[in-house]
């Protein structure tokens, strides 16, 4: 019997306050490549300057829709809502079997970082530029985390659980896929637009879609899934 | 003499730009690749042996630093600063033409995809081995890089794409370019890039870091 709350259409969009967004600066060195305690000081320096700097820059949004469990279909390499199919390929397929129905969701930090990064970039500081656009990349990472709690919450009492979120552009699902993912939200879900070309703006912005079932699970670690061998977090886990 | 052009290579290689850089902490307080190329320059080197034995040395060994994993992204960046810097010293001898570029090379990330650091590391090391870079930026059409090809300065085109989707868009790049340009030339790369997969779009060359483009371009494209 599957809980009467995945048997609803609900939609939801949440401010996430900027002091809710915690990078610690061990873990940017980390994410960049460094060893743990041996980033190298004129690297740690900027990044100590933007962490210190980055918060008032944010203007972070997340949201989702969790969609009634009779609507949503789970095949081999396809997922299907109503009558619109996501060709997501057998990877993340594989990953979504069990699921019984499915939550799409967007997340961005909006475009202060990506302008900051941009301004240091054009003036030849590109180190600077790099480690705000890093930054930025962890930071909607986080709204991503903070949107995979609140689901749990949401669905926790019903014993409901979730899977790990998936994007269009990686493990072999289309980028172009967003176009359907974008068609089931209402225009500018959490101030995100969706160029013909299937880019996001504000760029720090991530789309995608999670499993929501009795029997899933999320896992720690994504790469085994994926085939991507040169990936820099690959690298650095 | 040779020891000014050891001194280049060494500061671009750590990455120290000029006198006021506190990094390396060890070298805080001594004139960095600014003051030394200038220096040597006003001393009567040649533009030509500053670039060669100087900056491009100092830049090689990053490059191979990089391939090895033994320095990051951040490294590259300070590194490129550091060349950056005094190439700007040099400007006036490449637009007399007393200093060559070894060649230029066409460079953008493919259509749909607007990740532009793989891409800025190639361009970056490249210049540092000498090669002119035409930079078409991000999100990159087949058309424009047909229309960046017909303008015939350049004989080797660089895609980069991080996504395994937008990494499809090569196929079509490499196809119309190479429909109208036969002779050109295409070095791929990006996160989801195989050899195999270049091979299969006609692409010449697969690169996992930028270091192996700059050692293909020097071989097969000057």
């Amino acid at each position: 019997m599957i809980d009467p709350i995945v048997n609803i259409d609900l939609l939801q969009e949440f401010e996430i306050d900027a002091s809710d967004i915690q990078i610690s600066t061990e873990n940017a060195g980390h994410s960049l490549g460094y060893k743990l305690g041996q980033t190298p000081e004129p690297v740690r320096e900027i990044i100590e300057n933007v962490h210190s700097n980055f918060s008032t820059h944010l203007k972070a949004k997340t949201g989702f829709r969790i969609f009634n469990y009779s609507d949503v279909e789970f095949g081999k390499d396809y997922f299907k809502i109503f009558d619109t199919i996501f060709n997501t390929g057998r990877i993340i397929a594989k990953q979504l079997r069990t699921s019984e129905t499915a939550v799409i969701f967007t997340a961005t930090i909006g475009p202060g970082i990506e302008k900051k990064s941009k301004q240091y970039m054009s003036n030849g500081d590109m180190l600077e530029g790099y480690l705000w656009d890093a930054f930025g990349s962890d930071a909607v990472e986080k709204v991503c985390d903070i949107l995979e709690e609140k689901l749990i919450q949401v669905l926790a009492s019903q014993n409901l659980n979730i899977t790990n979120r998936y994007s269009p552009g990686y493990c072999g699902w289309n980028v172009t896929e967003q176009q359907k993912l974008f068609s089931f939200l209402p225009k500018d879900f959490c101030g995100i637009q969706l160029s013909e070309s299937s880019l996001m703006t504000p760029i720090k912005s991530v789309s995608g879609l999670i499993g929501v079932g009795r029997n899933v699970e999320r896992t720690e670690y994504q790469c085994s899934i994926c085939d991507i061998e040169m990936c820099i977090r690959r690298k650095t886990e | 003499m040779i020891e000014l052009l050891t001194q280049i290579a060494d500061c671009v290689e750590r990455g120290k730009v000029d006198l006021n850089s506190k990094y390396p902490p060890d070298l805080a307080g001594k004139e960095g690749a600014y003051e030394l190329t200038k220096k040597a320059l006003d001393t009567g080197l040649k533009a030509n042996d500053i670039l060669n034995d100087g900056l491009m040395t100092g830049m090689n060994r990053v490059g191979v630093k990089f391939r090895d994993g033994k320095i990051f992204i951040p490294d590259v960046l300070i590194a490129a600063k550091a060349m950056k810097t005094s190439m700007e010293l040099l400007k006036p001898y490449f637009i007399s033409g007393e200093v060559k570029h070894k060649g230029s090379i066409i460079l953008g990330t493919v259509a749909g995809d607007l990740h532009d650091i793989g891409k800025n590391l190639v361009s970056m090391v490249v210049q540092g081995g000498g090669w002119n870079v035409i930079d078409l930026g991000v999100d990159v059409s087949a058309e424009k890089f047909l229309n960046a090809a017909n303008e015939g300065e350049a004989n080797v085109i660089g895609l980069s794409a991080l996504l395994t989707s937008t990494m499809q868009n090569m196929k079509g790049i490499v196809e119309k370019v190479k429909n109208e340009q036969p002779m050109i030339k295409f070095i791929v790369g990006g996160a989801p890039v195989t050899s195999k997969y270049a091979a299969e779009i006609g692409a010449d060359a697969y690169f996992a870091e930028p270091q192996g483009a700059l050692e293909y371009l020097n071989s097969e494209c000057v």
